[in-house]
């Protein structure tokens, strides 16, 4: 009976992803549309630009941010630069800031018309262009690559390092040729995880590339999704299949492609590795790496304070600063209110659902089902989250949008269909921790507790869930905040009534804020929970998760 | 080759003191064993001497050339100091084949080719690892890794050669065929040899010297028969015995 069920849930899952994608499919395949819509896409000059611009940023942003990442891994492992845990945790923190914050930043700063520098210095920055999206997004996603190449450096075995000191080799010496090569696999790794975070991006590129009339993939499928037409949501969905089909080729380049951990634990045994002196490079770099910083993360998180707290926009007196743009947004918009609302329900109920059906997943590999099922089980969580999001919400969209199980109960414009695209996504997440939370614990403290009469509910309750509290808590908070502040599938799948804090937030910037302070003000109000949330969560599992 | 003399060496890691004020006298061309039970400092005493730790205080000298004295402020990079050092997880680089391991001192060196092919086939064959000199570490047994860790310790000659427990991960039986190996080849080079170990039969098997230290001191330095017969306290005989 309990396999029977397990059995049901399983095809559950199976069925809420794969149905999306089937949809798709037949929706391309049955069109009637002559030239076929795949067809005219093809050949369509746009799609050629969308790729050419899609393979230029996600190689510059890779590249830039495997160098940039392995610079900082070295400097904070390897040698005495000076404070370098406080660096490294601040390096660290914009992984869990939604990069679309970046965007607005550096719209307050840099676009033409009255960016903060271009008014104050009389530059004419444009962060409408190819260099800003690279800026931008680099930014964030040099993050990947550096937890990547963090614990990379870490798990080196020190005494490689000191055998080759004993053969005559130098520090430098030393790192090209023992340190280097046995980094390529996680560099090559982390390499293609930011170009795969590059192409599956839709944020940064809808606001700052689609001003400057640069597309990329994602934001081409987006605008073709909004024509509504029939022809341009087949459109979309050819283009989707290619974006598709390039994620999945650089999954398979990369070594053990769907094994990429988010959230990678860094606790425990630390080896104490040589520390090389810097010597008189040392507080040269250090002005180097400030000024990179300052430039980075200080520079944008002030101009969001000035904007936000600014009357009018770009003027430094202190009688220009006060609440009247909080005041306006969060009392006299009612749109804020319910983005909140439904935020906070929205990925409250993905959480809910992640944590169930992850604690379900890893209990019956554990104890149901054969073990050997855990792999192809892994693979198949992991699938929807390496999807880009616009690919996952278009099939949603196209698969669930008329209704469940047919036309069972129809979800257009729902809630649900939202929920749903947070819970596929982010379950990678969920089952994972809870996976490693159900592997700790031994199946004889399970098998002692039936032996002393309890039966599945008592021994769930007494033994399961106090072993397990941390695990359940962190993996709702994995979860949980990714998709409180998502972006790229939400503005797909939203509608009247639907807004989230990160729908709202793009269409304020997109459609132009009066005054500019609202997607600031907005912007903080996401930047400071994210920051609490990471702490609790880090205090909540003794520091093996967050950063 | 060359004599190491410790005067006072003093290292603590924080508040924690792992090497009191030891001084210590390794005879030029000798075998000398650090024997202890683990966490008695001995492959600190190793470490300082390699220059992979720095110690807080006292003098460290290989010959008569002072590599080490914090109150002079002279620190000697480890690869300045022409020592090889054998480790006890091998620490052989898995992306270099035999080969290119053995080699790697002479690399760093910069000798010719030929040179490097005459040291290094010279030295495989001594330790008896010529005809695997393509495979990669991945496709070697513990004891194959070992002696790929000794040859390179070996291959640019150096005045001295450390040993941190380089026995303690193959089996009984292999490691009594190490032990004559490498006891062998100790003769033939001439090299001094600093030794550490946990286990007595190693060191009394194959030292000139035995150094028995505990808690960071020694207490008692001595031929591997003398210490067998005038054990200097009770901690020493029951540790021997």
């Amino acid at each position: 009976m309990k396999k029977f069920l397990l059995f049901i849930f399983f095809a559950f899952l199976l069925y809420l992803f794969f149905a999306p994608f089937s949809a798709l499919f037949k929706h391309l395949l049955t069109t009637e549309i002559v030239p076929h819509p795949f067809v005219e896409t093809f050949r369509s000059s746009l799609l050629h630009t969308a790729l050419r611009n899609t393979f230029g940023l996600g190689l510059a942003v890779a590249s830039l941010s495997a160098v940039f990442a392995l610079g900082l891994a070295f400097l904070f492992t390897r040698t005495d630069f000076p404070l370098k845990s406080w660096w490294r945790g601040a390096f660290i923190m914009p992984y869990t800031v939604p990069p679309i914050v970046g965007a607005i930043a550096w719209i307050l700063l840099a676009n033409p018309n009255n960016g903060f520098l271009n008014v104050w210095t009389g530059w004419h920055l444009n962060i409408y262009s190819f260099i800003g999206l690279v800026l931008i997004e680099t930014s964030f996603l040099f993050t990947y690559v550096l937890l990547i190449l963090l614990k990379a450096f870490e798990a080196i075995d020190p005494t490689m390092e000191e055998a080759s000191r004993m053969s005559g080799a130098t520090t430098w010496q030393t790192f090209r040729h023992v340190t280097l090569p046995l980094l390529r696999a996680p560099l090559f790794n982390g390499f293609l995880l930011a170009f795969l975070a590059t192409t599956a991006s839709f944020g940064v590129p809808a606001l700052i590339g689609t001003p400057g009339g640069i597309f990329l993939l994602t934001t081409q499928i987006y605008t073709f999704q909004k024509m509504g037409s029939m022809s341009g949501i087949l459109k979309a969905s050819s283009l989707s299949l290619i974006l598709m089909g390039l994620a999945f080729i650089i999954l398979l380049l990369s070594e053990g492609p769907l094994r990429i951990r988010q959230f990678a634990t860094i606790s425990g045994k630390t080896p104490r590795p040589q520390i090389a002196p810097l010597g008189s490079w040392k507080w040269p770099l250090f002005v180097i790496i400030a000024i990179i910083f300052g430039i980075l993360f200080v520079l944008p998180l002030s101009a969001i304070v000035l904007a936000a707290f600014a009357k009018v926009q770009g003027i430094l007196t202190w009688s220009n600063f006060g609440f009247s743009n909080f005041e306006r947004i969060l009392f006299h918009t009612d749109e804020t209110f319910r983005a909140f609302v439904n935020s906070l329900l929205f990925a409250g109920t993905a959480g809910i659902f992640c944590v169930l059906a992850g604690f379900g997943l890893a209990y019956a590999l554990k104890y149901v089902f054969s073990p050997r099922l855990k792999g192809v089980t892994s693979i198949l969580v992991s699938l929807p989250y390496v999807t880009p999001g616009t690919v996952l919400a278009l099939a949603l969209l196209v698969g669930f949008g008329p209704g469940l199980f047919g036309s069972w109960l129809a979800l257009n414009s729902t809630g649900f269909l939202i929920i749903l695209a947070y819970s596929i996504k982010f379950l990678n997440f969920s089952y994972k921790t809870l996976e490693d939370g159900v592997g700790q614990i031994h199946p004889c403290l399970d098998e002692a507790s039936r032996l002393s009469g309890a039966g599945t509910w008592q021994t769930m309750r007494y033994i399961w869930w106090p072993l397990l509290r941390p695990s359940i808590i962190a993996s709702f908070f994995l979860v949980f905040m990714p998709a409180m502040f998502e972006v790229t599938m939400t503005v797909l799948l939203t509608g009247p009534g639907l807004e989230t804090i990160g729908a709202f937030i793009f269409h304020l910037q997109e459609y132009g804020d009066l005054g500019g302070g609202g997607p600031a003000v907005l912007a903080l109000l996401v930047i400071i929970p994210t920051g609490l949330f990471n702490f609790f969560l880090k205090f909540i599992s003794k520091g093996k998760y967050g950063l | 080759m060359s004599s190491v003399t410790l005067s006072n060496v003093h290292k603590s890691f924080g508040d924690v003191v792992v090497v009191k004020d030891l001084s210590l006298k390794v005879p030029d061309g000798d075998f000398v064993s650090l024997l202890g039970p683990s966490g008695c400092g001995k492959t600190t005493v190793l470490r300082m001497v390699a220059g992979l730790e720095r110690n807080n205080s006292g003098v460290i000298k290989l010959g008569d050339e002072v590599v080490s004295n914090p109150e002079a402020k002279i620190f000697l990079a480890p690869e300045k100091r022409h020592i090889g050092m054998v480790f006890q997880s091998y620490a052989v680089w898995p992306h270099m084949n035999v080969f290119d391991n053995v080699a790697y001192p002479l690399k760093i060196k910069k000798l010719s080719k030929t040179e490097i092919d005459l040291h290094v086939w010279e030295i495989l064959k001594l330790v008896e690892l010529d005809g695997l000199e393509k495979r990669m570490p991945a496709q070697l047994s513990g004891g194959q890794q070992q002696r790929v860790a000794l040859a390179r310790g070996l291959v640019m000659r150096p005045k001295l050669l450390l040993l941190d427990e380089p026995l303690s991960n193959l089996d009984a039986k292999l490691r009594e065929k190490m032990r004559e190996d490498i006891r062998k080849i100790q003769q033939q080079f001439k090299i001094t040899c600093l030794y550490v170990t946990h286990d007595q039969v190693e060191a009394f098997t194959m030292s000139d010297l035995i150094v028995i230290l505990n808690e960071g001191e020694i207490l008692q330095t001595g031929r591997p028969q003398e210490i067998r017969q005038n054990p200097a306290n009770n901690f020493v005989a029951d540790f021997i015995r």
